[in-house]
């Protein structure tokens, strides 16, 4: 049986989004539903999160529906593994973990998210309450790195 | 007027841009019809002035159509005597007005409180926390999974004698009507005082508070196309020896002194304060249009526009209809299998469909319905077959885009 520490760690490795891939993707999309579609299929690249690991203690507080966080430091880098009961907030998990997952603090502090976020033209598709969530599993994560 | 035109929200170019605006929340807030709208700005701009106060004319006139409007609304619930109407802000200010001016005083430690398990949180939290401070026992009735009351259930705690018994007469999050007259008489039975939540009755159903036989009957002005920030408490003439005063101030009281101060009776007791003038004012135009020929006719049909809809919401996959719609006041309720309600919120928000998702303040209904919550439509006087069509097209769009 893998510790709960290998498995963060193993399934966090076989998220491989990287950000320059989301940008690529979103940015040719016009509509709505051609970035609805997208989210969805992004969502579908998050490593299953196991059932024993769908727990209160994961969840991340302000988010309109239930989000599960967790993490482990490996050799210096931040191993993020999450889900959701939604499939849009799935979809929005990826797009974060694909800037944030397996890298240094350092990486983390010094990339541009708000730039990011803001090419991909997706937050204004969101309500204030989706919105919210999302702004707080990336607190969280900032807090991990602090 | 056509009924639709009345609601200048469906035509402006702004909100009905690109795709129109199909508003299905009026469970949550009823739009204002322009009498409504025309009433409080007419009162702001020409007749300002407070009640029960001045010795001018405005002052006068405006006192007299706002006692009218008592007059009028106490006829609307079939009230004997407009003296049993307290103005309130809203629903929920008038059961916590009776958690405390009525509850303080008439219920101690042992006695019971029974609620539907199926109560808006409105009519929940004022009675389990007045239960708190009193060492009561709070006991709420078992939901059946159609979201009716499971009677047998209510009578085998009507046999603990309770002191109070709250009863939403319609459940907001279903829409189910409740079978408010035998339910109060069951409780009155065995002695109980007993609070009706009409919060969504109002605008579908005739009410007869003496029929119903209940001693108080509490709404709000905005779920029956009135404004916000007015609500009414109805209190029953047998049950107004048992009230005190709970807020304190000017126009309630008969006589001060450095001592001691004496009160006027109900309504003045429980109206302490510059009330909501051009609120009460907009309330009374509201009644006046839903008492309108037009608006009694839009309303009967209501109830094909709503079959309509439970028919094509069942047809499609997956959805699962939550409530008894055999005996609803025009909301539908939905799950759908693998889906989340709030995904399903956020595209039909995307094609200009206004619902709500959630649990809908009714938090203790879903944990004994075991969901999440719900997808809720609801309708209103205003809405129509091509709502209908639009909301159903979008649903099936959604649920295309979250299946790929
Ligand atoms: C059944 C019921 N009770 C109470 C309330 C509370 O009404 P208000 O917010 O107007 O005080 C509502 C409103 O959603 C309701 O539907």
């Amino acid at each position: 049986m893998p510790t709960e520490q290998q498995t963060i760690i193993q399934l966090s490795n076989q998220f491989t989004l990287t950000d320059i891939e989301v940008v690529k993707i979103f940015t040719p999309l016009k509509s709505w539903e051609d970035k609805f579609r997208q989210l969805m299929l992004l969502g579908k690249k998050l490593p299953q999160l196991p059932i024993e690991y769908q727990l209160e203690q994961y969840l991340v507080s302000g988010c309109e529906s239930k989000v599960w966080l967790l993490h482990e430091w490996s050799n210096d880098k931040l191993c993020l593994i999450a889900s959701s009961d939604a499939k849009i907030v799935k979809g929005l998990i990826s797009v974060v973990l694909a800037a944030f997952n397996g890298k240094t603090k350092a990486q983390i502090q010094a990339f541009d998210l708000e730039g990011y976020l803001a090419q991909l033209n997706l937050l204004n598709q969101l309500s204030p309450s989706r919105a919210n969530g999302l702004r707080a599993i990336i607190d969280k994560i900032y807090n991990y790195c602090e | 007027m056509p009924i639709r035109s009345q609601f200048k929200i469906f035509s402006d170019s702004n909100l009905n841009s690109p795709t129109p605006f199909v508003y299905l929340d009026s469970a949550a807030t009823t739009h204002k019809p322009q009498s409504v709208v025309d009433v409080i700005c007419e009162f702001y701009q020409t007749q300002n002035a407070n009640v029960h106060r001045g010795s001018y004319t405005t002052a006068n006139l405006v006192t007299a159509r706002y006692e009218q409007a008592r007059i009028n609304i106490a006829g609307f619930i079939g009230a004997n005597d407009h003296t049993d109407i307290v103005w309130t802000k809203g629903t929920t200010e008038s059961i916590n007005l009776v958690a405390y001016a009525w509850g303080e005083n008439n219920l101690s430690s042992g006695d019971t409180i029974v609620v539907l398990g199926s109560e808006h949180h409105a009519n929940f939290v004022p009675w389990q926390q007045l239960a708190l401070r009193k060492n009561a026992h709070f006991e709420v009735v078992n939901v059946l999974p159609n979201g009716d009351v499971d009677l047998t259930h209510y009578q085998a705690l009507m046999a603990n004698k309770p002191k109070l018994v709250a009863l939403q007469h319609c459940s907001n999050a279903l829409g189910n009507i409740h079978p408010i007259k035998s339910l109060t008489e069951l409780a009155k039975q065995v002695g109980a005082t007993v609070l009706v939540d009409g919060a969504q009755a109002v605008a579908h159903l005739t009410v007869n508070v003496n029929n119903i036989g209940c001693d108080f009957y509490a709404f709000s002005g905005h779920k029956m196309y009135g404004p916000t920030g007015v609500g009414v408490l109805y209190i029953a003439p047998d049950i107004k020896s048992e009230m005190s005063p709970f807020h304190f101030g000017g126009e309630m009281i008969q006589n001060v002194t450095r001592e001691k101060t004496t009160f006027r009776p109900i309504p003045a007791m429980l109206e302490t304060g510059t009330p909501n003038i051009s609120g009460i004012l907009g309330l009374n135009a509201a009644l006046e249009f839903i008492q309108s020929a037009p608006a009694i006719e839009a309303l009967n049909n209501n109830a094909q526009t709503y079959n309509y809809l439970i028919e094509q919401l069942s047809q499609i996959n997956n959805v699962q209809i939550i409530g008894n719609s055999n005996n609803n006041i025009g909301v539908a309720s939905f799950v759908v299998e693998g889906e989340s309600v709030s995904d399903i919120g956020t595209l039909l928000n995307e094609q200009n469909i206004a619902v709500r998702c959630g649990h809908h303040c009714a938090m203790p209904l879903m944990q004994a319905l075991n969901i999440n919550g719900t997808v809720r439509v609801s309708l209103g006087i205003y809405n129509d077959k091509s709502d209908i069509d639009l909301f159903i097209s979008a649903l099936k769009k959604s649920l295309s885009i979250l299946s790929c």
